[in-house]
């Protein structure tokens, strides 16, 4: 045998001799098998409860409104702008809600 | 093999919403090298490796939050793995196992019957090593891994890994005299 050995001698001898892992078909289940239990997320029931009573506050908003510009039998510009507003804020509540689905269904595809 | 970009969306995934299935796909893409990579360190204990390799996974799963993305998962692995494998010896060495390489009798796991000389004469060089040495040894040579790897996995300074290099080539290359 050669009395210096290089990196590439290393090397080869490495991979040519060394065994490489056993195959193990059941390697990934055993692991996964071993993961603890998927924790149920506490937290998630607040997050529908809060939505919940953002859409019933949301329909009164809108009912109270549509209610008073008909027993006013007119439209007043104060009217379009809480229309607008109102508008705006179930678009942005809309919008909160949809995001991070949208946003898992964005990276999936 | 997974790109860089497709390996931080499955992490990303298991840490935000403990997403099973892309954890599953970092284990079905790292476990052929880390598993080989365990069972020469532990010198042909295919058992002990598959072990050490279960726990390193599970380590990772439970700790992947942890995890910053600066270097490539390979890497954090590989450290988890090291970690893992000194764990061990230090609790063999707590019950009187001591880590003389060569008084060390044959590792189960390879098959004598089969091998051919040259691969005995590696495994010999690789019993000649310390741990340390042959954990250096086997992340440059075999996994192909940079100093700064190295260190990254071992917590070497850069030049400790170097002088184990060229001590463990010396070492080698007596033992192939």
């Amino acid at each position: 045998m050669k009395p210096d050995i290089t990196d590439l001698d290393i090397k080869s001898m490495l991979e040519r001799d060394l065994p490489p892992a056993p195959k193990s078909e059941w390697f990934t289940r055993k692991v996964m098998n071993r993961l603890p239990e998927k924790r149920t997320s506490n937290y998630a029931w607040i997050e529908y409860a809060a939505y919940a009573v953002a859409l019933l506050m949301y329909v009164w908003a809108w009912t109270a409104l549509i209610g008073g510009m008909a027993a006013a039998k007119s439209v007043t510009v104060d009217d379009i702008v809480t229309s607008c507003v109102l508008a705006g804020i179930g678009f942005g509540v809309c919008l909160s809600c949809a995001s991070p689905h949208i946003s898992r269904w964005l990276h999936d595809i | 093999m997974l790109t860089k970009w497709e390996e931080l969306q499955l992490i990303a995934r298991c840490a935000a919403g403990d997403d099973r299935r892309a954890f599953g796909r970092l284990v079905e893409e790292y476990n052929d090298g880390l598993r080989r990579f365990l069972l020469n360190l532990t010198l042909g204990d295919a058992a002990l490796a598959d072990d050490l390799a279960q726990d390193t996974f599970l380590k990772a799963y439970l700790a992947i939050r942890s995890f910053q993305g600066l270097a490539r998962f390979k890497t954090w692995l590989y450290r988890i793995a090291c970690n893992e494998y000194y764990a061990y010896v230090r609790r063999r060495r707590e019950t009187g196992w001591t880590e003389g390489n060569s008084d060390n009798p044959p590792d189960p796991g390879y098959d004598s019957g089969q091998i051919s000389d040259a691969r005995i004469d590696t495994e010999r060089c690789m019993r000649q090593l310390s741990d340390t040495e042959r954990t250096v040894v086997l992340l440059f040579y075999l996994e192909d891994q940079p100093i700064k790897a190295i260190s990254r996995i071992t917590g070497l300074p850069e030049g400790t890994i170097k002088s184990h290099l060229s001590r463990s080539k010396a070492k080698m290359a007596k033992a192939f005299r």
